[in-house]
């Protein structure tokens, strides 16, 4: 049998697919560097002797991240503060994007337009700083939750799905039928916006989980530190090192490269584990606010 | 009519922002008034307390004198924090709790600590000023940046005679250090200096050269000239003993400092304008030789060929690989690239340097070559140290009672060691404790020896001998021992500070206001220069020199060099030591 233009196998289709496993590749490879690195001998890390497969396989490094005990703290601290953050950010955003994506509601253009006057203007780290701090957040888990929980990108996305996928007849008869707002909300709307809900729970819990900037300025205590935070001090210290060492005069004793690897991929894991389950949604969700919008 | 409401909002908006623009710069004014106001009735106050207080604090004249306050005074320190994994929290750990105990309780101080990112030092402190939460006191190692803190006006003047009252120990050590010239900023007195020792003879740093090709290459000893330099390794890269360049470089950065091609003795003048580590001085003469000879190694396959694309990390990558001839670092007990390289290259043989002796046994130097060695000092102070413009007078005693408390020797003992039976119960045989495992417990030293506590009034911890001190860092468990080697070099380094070849950078006592503007700017412009002087035919250099010269003058090295001048010639600049003077 003849087979159908469609499914016959070109030369495009070749280089597409070349092309598709270079760039799968480019994730791929590095990650596999590191965890080679993590599980290598120093004295080959150290003469950059180790690409893609490890040399002297141990676990030391590992063990030493187990023993320390700061960075498992760190990991649960930090799943703790990504889950809050991602409930309450969920909640938020669709409190605010419901209601501005219903037309009854008057004055919701002056309201979409404060909300996305933020987007492009920031009032800078210092007045970040004095209103954290007159708010008593500074040094405190909230500092890490409550100001980012609402992002307009995230609202323009959820909002944009509202209009698109919740016509107005459906809320009217669910009015007709006697159902409050919070009713229509909870029992109606909510139900149907799954893929939206995963998507944004989704950009918030990976945004938390890799953002550490805040850490560095607003938190002092150890113990509240996230692990994005840890890490980033372990990989930039090095990069830095250089710099500090010419101001100190001395010796900067920087993380051994097998530990930071061992580091790197100890962070990377909840998100890889996570991750397969929700991507479908990540890219779906995004579709869906972007074309229909 | 959509269009026009928008227009209506948009520009209600914009005018809105305007105005509490211009109202918080308006706050801003006032909040600097009522700073300088509240600062200047500190003062004041200060003024009308200090013939009341002097009496007293001349009856308190050393620790022991001290009393505790009526009411409890708190006192917030900065230290560093560099994320070194497997530490407790710099800010509360056993040592905090320990200097709270054995000085804050007993004169009723509360002393915290403010954790300070190592790797953002003046974004944490800006926030911290900008929050008026600024620690009693300010420290850093890099002048321009406590010169900045000052000239904000975030820190206090102090009268250093008042000082030299309540911290006589720490007093008495800037001076026998030398370090009173760098308590000044613009005629005023914001500054005290913790101790640089062996700030001239730094031994740490080591040099290594490859010992096994100099030999294989029919050398018994490193290179002491230029001539003998270029010689071996011409014959290790014919021997091929290795498959890339011998000399592994680097984008040289600001710190460009062309020490050997100076004329010696220094014009004091060209020293206040060229010399530092903030900005390369491309236009002056030295560095214009020092280019021309990085030229003519690049040209003869020495240094590497893309060094533009090389960093720090490959640099070492390709020592301990055994594809270098020469790397270096700081040492110390243990060197994880030492130890790698012994282990990548079983056989090899490293040297430290040659010391040349004259027949009376004294060292002496090979100078053939028409250069004189000279070296950069390290700055004679450690940390620069401030005082917040925010404290009290009881919390500004109270800061300078915690650095008289802390410079005393069982205090500084007990900080760098430890306590005996805690953290050692044996001594070795020259006597210093021999540090028990303290891994993961409570008890355990911070960084480096609590150094980040303890820099506050000294840079290192050094034993009672150099002989001591050295056998304390050099690397122990190689195939190759180089406690001998280090201790003929520090002899090596004494001798050249003794003819005046070492000598340190020159310090303004006024903010050099062209420097910060123009710093980034010609750290960039000097890299891509270099590199294009660098690697240009050797008969073109000179005319190429000269363009880039004047490019890099009109970029802000001339506006740099005439305000560095003006300070110098108004007396606002330490002075080159007589030695090294012309």
């Amino acid at each position: 049998m003849k087979r159908s233009g469609i499914k016959k196998f070109t030369f495009v289709d070749f280089i597409i697919m070349l092309i598709i496993t270079i760039l799968c590749l480019t994730c791929i490879l590095p990650f596999l560097h590191v965890l080679s690195k993590s599980i290598s001998d120093s004295s080959h890390v150290l003469a950059k002797k180790i690409y893609f497969w490890p040399k002297d396989i141990n676990f030391e490094a590992y063990i030493a991240i187990f023993k320390d005990g700061q960075l498992t703290h760190s990991m649960l601290y930090s799943v703790l503060v990504t889950l809050i953050f991602t409930v309450l950010g969920v909640i938020t955003t669709v409190m605010a994007a419901w209601p501005l994506s219903r037309k009854r509601l008057k004055g919701r253009t002056v309201f979409t337009f404060i909300i996305m006057f933020t987007m492009y203007f920031g009032a800078g780290l210092i007045p970040t700083y004095l209103l954290y701090s007159n708010l008593n957040l500074l040094n405190t888990m909230w500092v890490l939750i409550l100001p980012l929980i609402f992002a307009p990108y995230n609202f323009l996305i959820m909002k944009t799905y509202f209009q698109s996928t919740v016509p107005d007849s459906l809320e009217e008869s669910a009015y007709l039928d006697g159902a409050s707002n919070t009713q229509i909300l909870l029992k109606i709307v909510l139900p149907i916006s799954k893929p939206i809900l995963a998507t944004i729970a989704l950009f918030l819990a990976v945004g938390r989980w890799n953002a550490y900037e805040d850490s560095k300025f607003f938190i002092t205590s150890k113990s509240l530190h996230m692990i994005q935070y840890l890490l980033s001090m372990m990989v930039l210290s090095v990069s830095d090192a250089e710099k500090i060492s010419i101001s100190e005069a001395s010796a900067i004793t920087t993380t051994p490269e097998v530990i930071q690897a061992a580091a790197i991929m100890f962070v990377s894991l909840p998100v890889l584990c996570i991750y397969p389950f929700v991507q479908k949604y990540f890219v779906k969700g995004v579709m869906i606010g972007a074309i229909k919008g | 009519m959509k269009g026009k409401w928008l227009k209506a909002i948009s520009l209600t908006l914009v005018s809105l922002l305007l105005l509490l623009t211009l109202i918080g710069c308006g706050k801003g004014s006032e909040n600097t008034a009522k700073t300088n106001d509240e600062t200047n009735n500190n003062a004041q106050v200060e003024d009308n307390n200090q013939a009341e207080e002097t009496s007293d604090e001349e009856a308190e004249a050393d620790v022991e004198g001290w009393q505790p306050f009526e009411e409890n005074v708190t006192i917030t320190i900065p230290v560093y924090d560099r994320g070194v994994d497997g530490l407790p929290p710099v800010d509360n750990n056993y040592w905090t709790d320990w200097i709270q105990e054995n000085f804050g309780d007993k004169y009723n101080i509360t002393v915290k600590y403010e954790p300070i990112p190592r790797n953002d030092v003046m974004t944490k402190y800006s926030l911290l000023i900008a929050g008026k939460q600024t620690p009693t006191i300010l420290m850093e190692y890099d002048y321009p940046k406590v010169s900045q803190w000052a000239a904000e006006g975030a820190m206090t003047t102090i009268d250093l005679d008042e000082f030299a009252k309540v911290a006589p120990t720490y007093y008495q050590a800037m001076v026998d250090n030398d370090l009173l010239p760098y308590t000044q900023l613009g005629g005023e007195t914001y500054f005290v200096c913790a101790v640089r020792p062996y700030a001239a003879t730094e031994y740490k740093w080591v040099a290594f050269y490859r010992m096994d090709w100099l030999r294989e290459v029919g050398y018994d000893h490193v290179p002491t000239n230029m001539e003998e330099e270029k010689d071996a390794l011409r014959k290790i890269i014919e021997a091929g003993l290795t498959d890339i360049e011998p000399l592994s470089h680097t984008l040289p950065t600001a710190n460009y400092q062309a020490n050997a091609y100076r004329e010696f003795p220094l014009d004091e003048k060209e020293w206040a304008m060229h010399v530092g580590i903030d900005v390369a001085a491309l236009p002056w003469e030295p560095v214009k030789e020092a280019i021309r000879k990085d030229n003519e190694y690049w040209h003869a396959g020495f240094l590497t060929k893309e060094f533009e694309l090389n960093t720090p990390e490959q640099q070492q990558a390709d020592f301990v690989a055994g594809k270098t001839y020469s790397y270096g670092g700081y040492m110390a007990e243990t060197v994880d690239w030492l130890n790698a390289f012994y282990e990548n290259n079983p056989d090899a043989e490293l040297a430290i340097g040659t010391v040349l002796y004259d027949d009376n046994g004294e060292i002496t130097f090979d100078l053939s070559d028409g250069l004189i060695p000279q070296e950069r000092s390290n700055t004679p102070y450690g940390m620069v140290i401030g005082f917040s413009s925010l404290a009290t007078e009881d919390e500004l005693k109270a800061a300078w009672m915690y650095l008289e408390w802390m410079r005393q020797e069982e205090v500084l003992e007990t900080l760098q060691y430890g306590i005996e039976g805690i953290h050692y119960t044996e001594f070795d045989e020259r006597g210093y404790p021999i540090p028990l495992d303290m891994t993961g417990k409570e008890e355990r030293l911070n960084f480096n020896d609590n150094k980040d506590i303890w820099c506050a009034v000294i840079e290192s911890k050094e034993r009672k001998t150099i002989e001591d001190s050295i056998a304390a860092i050099s690397p122990k468990g190689l195939p190759q021992d180089f406690e001998e080697p280090m201790i003929e070099m520090f002899y090596l380094k004494q001798k050249k500070a003794e003819l005046g070849w070492i000598y340190p950078d020159p310090v303004f006592s006024v903010p050099i206001e062209s420097l910060n503007e123009h710093r980034a700017t010609l750290e960039s412009l000097f890299q891509e220069f270099y590199t294009k002087l660098v690697k240009c035919d050797p008969e073109e250099f000179d005319e190429l020199y000269e363009q880039l010269s004047k490019e890099y003058l009109e970029a802000g090295y001339q506006e740099i060099m005439d305000e560095k001048l003006a300070a110098y010639e108004a007396g606002h600049c330490t002075k080159l030591p007589d030695i090294s003077k012309k």
